[in-house]
């Protein structure tokens, strides 16, 4: 988002908004001081006790992922490509969720692991874990550094405070939070941040709707713009960038909807965490289950908007039309909800409005510092760096490390602000963690005989392989990218994903065929065959919806209606 | 947890469902006296609908009915479950610690 767009963007926010945004954030610290009374050991801290129930969890679930970069990117994506945008839900993110409570989180929960990272340290030894944790706690604090340069972003578009105060103000709340509260703050500030956020986009939706004349109105306005064919999500070549519809279809369900959700979903401690802060193991199940039903409805509160903000906003249409990136006053497709909320909401809605994104943007933040702090304690500092100290220590240590991941944040926020484009390509390789892990995980859950080695080998190789295609494609990390390979956009993404997949895969059944596998006493809870079936079964299930399977099973039936009816 | 939590399961005061009513409650009631006051221009900006209004009632329905099922089915927690629980995951990552090479 260019400081150029601030003029056009600046809201005129009376007291009452300032008011109405003023008590969020009231509210925001008031549960992180509640939340600390619960916090009396290290577990508490870092797993909020294991003691939430699945609603909350499961809210909590899809909040921590609702962040800047959904929010804006979706809608921008919805305004600039239109209906194939809800492939990212209901392609590449819903069949994903779904599997991570049906099938992985028995081994997750049951195992009695603290993290993700734990998980492969007993599956697969130090090696692997390593390899993981390291990532990971890179990755996190790049994330929440970006998070944090959008916020300030848009703080500063939105009341033209400056980059700077907003950076730190917003840093500041998060840490406050955080510190006093640990999980249990961040998860129930995740929880109340969804509700405002859908109180602040639904009915900018329902008032864009009004405007444009309804359903129909916006496809009559669609095409008389020329793109009707933006109400068609398949085979949507258009975020693919494939020439040929039947490779786009391919690519998109096994590049987006197989390798890369199920490797961020299933694998990515961020999202795991909130559903292992369940309270047992039938309620950290259907924690992913339960969110993947508000999930495949979010779409239509972040796409749509940006898809009629297309048509409302008279320089987006324009820009729109020119097919440029950049129109009058600087805007680009990233200020699409924004621009529909000057234009649409008076005064008081649009307090609430800000408050929304707000929330939604440090909520973000808050989930990569909370996952962070939990890897860096238990997966780094515990296990490699000072063992045996009394468990308020690690409590201890966690506070001082969420001190210095949100220090270290807004280091990386200033860098995301002078080297934007480097940021994008940093988070494109981080993206390219996921998917081998993914490969190494289900592996290593349903194949006793998978060694160590062939974990990290497999981990590694598989990361290259995703790095070399990356740099073969077209624009996968801009410049320095080939252009041997002619494939570029997502397009790129979902092959350099698929590659380091099948990489993955093949390196770790070669190893594992020359290396010395675990006995099978110590893989209980880990491998499929060798846990008792009562291990992984839960107890209650005297309803339908709390048997995890049938749950499931509805959520997937009622997405693939949403699939045909929005083809 | 202190010691006297033996018999009967504790009622936990801290609802999150009465924090998310109680904040969606006031942006109701804000929302909803800024109807009254809203003027011709900022009504002009949705074709006349008075959007404050509507989303003020919605919200305060939202709050009423958070704050309702709060009060009629409050959590309840079984804190020795709960400890048992914990303990289990300490104890786990203890041994794995003992485990684990130098």
């Amino acid at each position: 988002m260019q400081v150029l767009a601030s003029s056009i963007l600046r809201m005129d926010a009376n007291w009452v908004d300032y008011l109405l945004i003023a008590l969020y954030f009231v509210f925001v610290l008031g549960i992180g001081l509640s939340a600390r009374a619960s916090v009396s050991s290290s577990i508490d801290f870092f797993l909020s006790g294991r003691s939430l129930p699945a609603w909350v969890t499961g809210l909590a679930f899809i909040s921590a992922n609702l962040g800047a970069v959904e929010i804006m990117g979706m809608s921008a994506n919805g305004a600039q490509y239109g209906m194939a945008t809800f492939h990212y839900y209901w392609i590449g993110a819903i069949p994903a969720m779904l599997f991570l409570g049906v099938v992985m989180m028995p081994f997750y929960y049951g195992s009695k692991v603290r993290s993700v990272p734990e998980f492969m340290l007993r599956r697969f030894g130090p090696e692997a874990h390593l390899v993981n944790s390291i990532s990971f706690a890179v990755a996190q604090i790049l994330i929440a550094g970006v998070n944090l340069y959008l916020l300030a972003t848009i703080v500063n578009a939105l009341l033209g405070w400056s980059i700077w105060i907003s950076t730190v103000v917003a840093a500041i709340i998060v840490l406050s939070y955080i510190t006093l509260g640990g999980l249990s703050a961040a998860i129930y500030n995740e929880v109340l941040q969804f509700f405002v956020i859908v109180a602040a986009l639904l009915p900018l939706t329902l008032l864009a709707l009004h405007e444009v004349g309804g359903w129909n109105g916006l496809k009559d306005k669609m095409s008389a713009a020329g793109t009707s064919d933006q109400l068609d999500s398949w085979p949507g070549t258009t975020i693919t960038t494939y020439s040929s519809g039947f490779w786009s279809v391919v690519g998109i369900v096994f590049g987006l909807g197989f390798v890369l959700s199920f490797g961020y979903w299933t694998t990515n401690f961020v999202e795991v965490q909130r559903a292992m802060a369940s309270k047992d193991m039938n309620s950290a199940r259907r924690a992913p289950i339960i969110g993947s039903f508000p999930k495949m409805f979010i779409p239509f509160i972040i796409i749509i908007p940006g898809m009629m903000a297309a048509v409302l906003i008279s320089p987006l249409a324009q820009l729109k039309s020119s097919g440029s990136d950049t129109g009058a006053g600087g805007i680009t497709y990233n200020d699409s909800l924004l621009l529909l909320m000057k234009q649409l909401l008076p005064n008081g809605l649009l307090g609430v409005a800000i408050a929304g994104l707000l929330a939604a943007f440090m909520a973000g933040m808050a989930a990569n510092i909370s996952a962070f702090n939990t890897v860096m304690s238990y997966d780094i500092w515990q296990t490699y760096i000072q063992k045996d100290k009394p468990d308020n220590f690690y409590t201890a240590f966690g506070r001082g490390a969420t001190v210095v991941a949100t220090a270290l944040a807004i280091g990386t926020s200033y860098f995301a602000s002078q080297f934007p484009n480097i940021m994008t390509y940093l988070q494109t390789l981080f993206g390219f963690f996921n998917a081998p892990l993914f490969a190494t995980f289900i592996l290593g859950m349903f194949w006793k005989r998978m060694t160590a080695t062939a974990a990290w080998m497999g981990l590694v190789s598989g990361t290259l392989a995703a790095v070399l295609v990356a740099f073969l494609s077209e624009d996968a990390f801009g410049s320095a990218s080939l252009g041997v390979l002619h494939v570029g956009g997502q397009g790129a993404s979902f092959l350099a994903a698929g590659a380091a997949f099948v990489v993955d895969i093949v390196v770790s059944v070669l190893v594992t065929f020359v290396t010395e596998p675990k006995p099978d006493s110590q893989l209980r809870g880990l491998v499929y065959s060798e846990t008792p079936k009562e291990d992984l079964l839960d107890e209650h299930e005297d309803h339908w919806w709390l048997s995890p399977v049938k749950l499931a099973g509805v959520s997937l039936v009622m997405v693939t209606i949403l699939n045909i009816i929005f083809r | 947890m202190s010691e006297n939590t033996t018999e009967k399961p504790k009622v936990s005061l801290f609802d999150i469902r009465n924090i998310i009513g109680a904040l969606l409650g006031i942006y109701g009631v804000v929302l909803v006296i800024m109807s009254f006051v809203t003027s011709d221009r900022q009504l002009a900006k949705a074709s006349g609908v008075n959007a404050n209004l509507w989303v003020g009632i919605g919200l305060l329905a939202f709050a009423v009915f958070f704050i309702g099922w709060a009060f009629l089915r409050p959590i309840v927690v079984d804190q020795e479950q709960l400890e048992a629980d914990k303990r289990a995951v300490e104890e786990a990552a203890h041994r794995r610690r003992d485990e684990t090479p130098d």
